[in-house]
């Protein structure tokens, strides 16, 4: 295992966009096992793979209170199941430290995604697992937090990035 | 083409920056004071005198708009002031100066919407569509003749932010055509129908402040995304300002009474509204941090009994 080093923002590697994966080998379960090791040792709930410049559709995530429930997802997917249920949390990222900021999200999402074998699963999830997996859903299509803000939160945190 | 800008926050920073780009020459910037920072004694300048110093434009931050300022002003010749969200009154000196015209950008179908938040009054409304109106400054309160509309379309999930951001992009995609065809035809603005216009205020702390039974389910979800970032959305029970940071709109169901205030279900806190009743997923009380509504059932329980 190794800890993995994590791209900040402004780095534009963060705006690629991942592709499927396609392969279900050990090389996969090595780098999930890394992410996940990674997350832990920056106390971060979850982790996309394109935080540690691997452009394939892989998050990790625990949201547990004990820190003891680790999930990965492959090729996640979404669909909003009801707009009329909304979430609004203080969303903080390892790829743009030292910012938190409120982000409205849907609250009722239809996920699929695959496991490690490449065995495939759906479910409803709502709370906080629902809002982390989006923000990591989000880092896959090379999206950033950031891009929820407005125009001048957005260009404060670049340029305290850039200093 | 010459053009004089004024504007302070950061949705006119991007307006500035973008306008810059274009084949013109921007004369000046005029932007509001430096603020004092909340966190340590430094100043910090507003977004366009940001933009405007990265940029190397002249800046006037002018305390008062007087006379020294005047006789700085009436020195430079312009085709446009464009104005963006400045935050002061204009004096007609100022708007008559221009060669051609005082152009302002405001975020609204005018004659809706005139006034300080027509972003966020279009989403309190449920509107299905907004955009922005290029019009020629008056004295009046955005009562100017109106040179083009240029729609938008607002998605059901569109919060305020969401759509600030949209409206900056469409902007910037049609602010330095439009002038251009105002300068090279010397295009003429239409009158308002003033008959129909419409007003909105500026958004307070107290905008966020719900009354269940006395506001409608729908109208409490609009203002969850109408007001997010700030102020947020809260209700007042037993002395003290509670945050919501989830919520649903829920049809009324059987076998649920919701005759009392505030009823625990497996999905939330059920709440009564004056015509049939939302559901609280995600609570904060001042100070702590936030918690689910089953969370809130355990340790909060005799906060909600009735």
């Amino acid at each position: 295992m190794a800890k993995l080093n994590i791209l900040t923002f402004p780095d534009p590697r963060l705006r690629k966009v991942a592709a499927r994966v396609t392969v279900f080998d050990k090389s996969l379960e090595n780098l999930t096992s890394n992410m996940l090791e990674t997350m832990y040792a920056e106390n971060g709930i979850g982790l996309a793979a394109t935080q540690v410049d691997y452009h394939e559709r892989i998050i990790v995530i625990d949201v547990s209170e004990d820190r003891n429930e680790p999930l990965i997802f492959i090729n996640p997917e979404f669909k909003i199941l009801n707009d009329k249920s909304l979430l609004s949390f203080s969303e903080g990222c390892l790829s743009v430290p030292g910012v938190t900021e409120e982000i409205t999200r849907p609250d009722n999402i239809f996920l699929t995604w695959q496991d490690i074998t490449g065995q495939r699963h759906e479910e409803e999830p709502t709370g906080l697992l629902t809002v982390c997996i989006q923000h990591e859903i989000d880092h896959l299509e090379g999206k950033l937090m950031v891009d929820y803000l407005s125009p001048l939160k957005r260009d404060r945190i670049r340029k305290k990035a850039t200093k | 083409m010459r053009i004089l800008f004024a504007g302070s926050p950061g949705s006119a920073a991007q307006i500035l920056k973008n306008l810059a780009t274009h084949e013109c020459e921007i004369v000046g910037v005029i932007s509001q004071p430096d603020k004092r920072s909340k966190r340590g004694g430094k100043n910090e300048p507003s977004a366009v005198s940001a933009e405007a110093i990265k940029l190397g434009i002249p800046l006037y931050n002018p305390k008062s708009i007087d006379e020294d300022f005047k006789e700085t002003i009436l020195q430079i010749n312009y085709d446009f002031l464009v104005v963006s969200a400045y935050g002061k009154i204009l004096p007609s000196w100022l708007l008559e100066h221009p060669l051609v015209a005082p152009i302002n950008i405001h975020f609204s179908l005018l004659p809706k919407y005139r006034g300080a938040s027509p972003i966020q009054s279009c989403l309190l409304n449920g509107d299905k569509k907004t955009g922005i109106s290029i019009m020629k400054m008056t004295r009046g309160l955005d009562e100017g003749p109106v040179y083009s509309l240029h729609d938008h379309e607002i998605s059901s999930l569109s919060n305020k932010i969401d759509l600030e951001n949209e409206l900056v992009a469409l902007t910037n995609k049609i602010l330095f055509k439009s002038l251009l065809a105002i300068f090279n035809s010397s295009q003429k603005p239409l009158e308002q129908d003033n008959d129909s216009a419409t007003y909105c205020n500026k958004i307070t702390k107290a905008s966020g402040m719900v009354s269940f039974l006395e506001e409608e389910a729908e109208h409490i979800f609009r203002k969850f995304k109408a007001l997010n970032g700030w102020p947020g959305l809260f209700f007042h029970r037993n002395g003290i300002d509670i945050k919501i940071h989830g919520m649903a709109v829920q049809a009324p169901q059987n076998g649920i009474n919701i005759s009392d205030n505030f009823t625990f279900s497996k999905d939330g806190i059920i709440i009564k509204t004056k015509d049939s009743s939302i559901v609280i997923t995600h609570l904060q009380f001042p100070g702590k941090k936030i918690i689910t509504a089953s969370d809130a059932a355990n340790s909060y329980a005799d906060f909600f009994a009735n």
